[in-house]
């Protein structure tokens, strides 16, 4: 319905198909949300008062989410990983702990532990790139999240399963900047599986892509 | 749909006959309008340039405003983001809503006031905790209506493209503007988003005439673009919305 995104045509998409037969997506959102979840502590009001209070608890999420795609860009050393950013991150993480303290927010263990090491720790000691993203997309799916969790997942190795997570992403009607890095990961990807001609037929969407032409 | 028409009607009468005949706008053209709503992003799709129109009605409001928020540091000081929250929301005391509104115009935005407002307000909560007085409280409220419009626009493109059932208290919201259409709500969900992500100038236009219902002289005057670049940009914003809703109906 969205005009202005970027939808893949039938010969990409059968192409995606193909990959995400090779291995289904690396993400179980079920089971991730097990582990990762924030939730609103006792909320006494009337009605207006609990919508305004699901609305904070979602620019909570929300902020968490950019601050662990952060945090995994930082590990990963895509983000500047100087000495000011990684503490201007950790001070934020600080933030965010006291802010779920003392808004009584009940968030899981493992969320709060992540956190922990990424405001007490340097940044070598924080989770990996890979758990941080996806830490993030439990906590908000979105296409910055996708994003990097798939980046993530290749520069880790972790080649079928970035494979399936930029296929994934793909599938779906992706800004055009999102668009371009996300096939540019998936050609990488299959190159690196050794599937040569399916990253040849990817290659000449990107090309197609790039001239401004149907994808 | 009666109405749909006649406003089709309308808009045809007052555009010109060559802006039919124009090009159509690069589908990818606002493809990044809506960016990640967090600091990160640095290209606010809504930056109001400071010498338009309504930039220049806003200013000699902005003392009055200002002495209203004097008292921000009592609001917005030493709690948690809940407490702050339930101050804002208790008369709000400095005049978000009416924020909300201004900015809504000025953007031309087709989004539910209410759902802006409680967004904008869960965002000064949170991050008053941040704030020390720089920049000034007006530029920093408006920075964080910005922040939850774009925050909002993009979580309805994301429900829309994950296609699972809306939440019912958000659908809602479209149940009014969809009524004078004859749309389902579901569908002018898709019609907002689709509108909400066209370049400014057509949703600026689209909205000076067919919603404000300014003749295309004050919509000319109002924008500072020429009578013919305002009906051109509506036109556009026209036909991308009737052709979305014909897909709908199919």
């Amino acid at each position: 319905m969205i005009t202005q995104a970027v939808r893949p045509n039938s010969r990409l998409r059968e192409l995606l198909r193909d990959v995400l037969r090779d291995r289904p997506s690396a993400i179980d959102p079920r089971a991730l949300a097990r582990r990762i979840h924030i939730e609103r502590g006792d909320c006494a009001g009337d009605a207006a008062t609990r919508v305004a209070e699901r609305e904070l608890l979602r620019v909570h999420r929300t902020e968490i989410a950019y601050l662990l795609r952060g945090a995994a860009g930082l590990r990963r050393e895509v983000l500047d990983p100087s000495a000011l950013s990684s503490a201007a991150w950790r001070a934020c993480m600080f933030e965010q702990l006291d802010c779920i303290a003392l808004d009584g927010l009940r968030a899981s263990d493992e969320l709060i532990r992540t956190l922990e090491r990424c405001a007490h720790g340097a940044v070598e000691t924080w989770p990996s790139a890979v758990e941080l993203a996806r830490a993030s997309l439990a906590l908000h799916d979105v296409e910055a999240g996708r994003v990097a969790l798939a980046e993530a997942l290749l520069a880790a190795n972790w080649t079928r399963e970035a494979a399936s997570s930029f296929a994934s992403a793909l599938a779906r009607p992706v800004h055009g900047a999102n668009f371009a890095r996300l096939l540019d990961g998936l050609i990488e990807a299959q190159r690196r599986l050794g599937h040569g001609v399916r990253a040849q037929r990817l290659a000449e969407c990107a090309a197609s892509f790039e001239r401004g032409g149907a994808v | 749909m009666v109405r749909k028409d006649a406003q089709r009607n309308a808009l045809q009468q007052a555009v010109p006959a060559v802006a039919a005949s124009q090009p159509e706008r690069a589908p990818e053209a606002s493809a990044e309008a809506v960016c990640e709503s967090t600091p990160e992003l640095a290209t606010l799709d809504a930056a109001q340039p400071s010498d338009s129109p309504q930039a220049a009605d806003a200013a000699p409001q902005r003392p009055a405003a200002r002495a209203s928020h004097a008292h921000w540091r009592q609001i917005l000081s030493g709690a948690s983001p809940r407490e702050v929250l339930a101050r804002l929301m208790s008369g709000d005391p400095l005049r978000i809503r009416s924020l909300v509104a201004r900015k809504l115009t000025e953007r031309a935005y087709l989004c539910d006031a209410d759902r802006v407002f409680m967004r904008s307000i869960a965002r000064v909560s949170r991050f008053a905790v941040r704030y020390r007085g720089q920049p000034e409280i007006d530029d920093w409220l408006g920075s964080a209506v910005d922040e939850a419009l774009l925050d909002l626009l993009r979580d309805d493109l994301e429900a829309e493209r994950a296609g699972g059932a809306p939440d019912p208290g958000e659908i809602a919201a479209f149940v009014d503007f969809a009524r004078p259409l004859g749309l389902e709500p579901l569908a002018m969900r898709g019609v907002c988003n689709a509108f909400n992500h066209l370049p400014e100038l057509e949703r600026r236009a689209f909205h000076a005439l067919l919603i404000e219902g300014l003749t295309l002289d004050a919509a000319s005057r109002a924008s500072g673009q020429s009578a013919t670049d305002v009906a051109r940009a509506a036109r556009r914003a026209l036909d991308t919305l009737l052709a979305l809703h014909e897909d709908t109906r199919r």
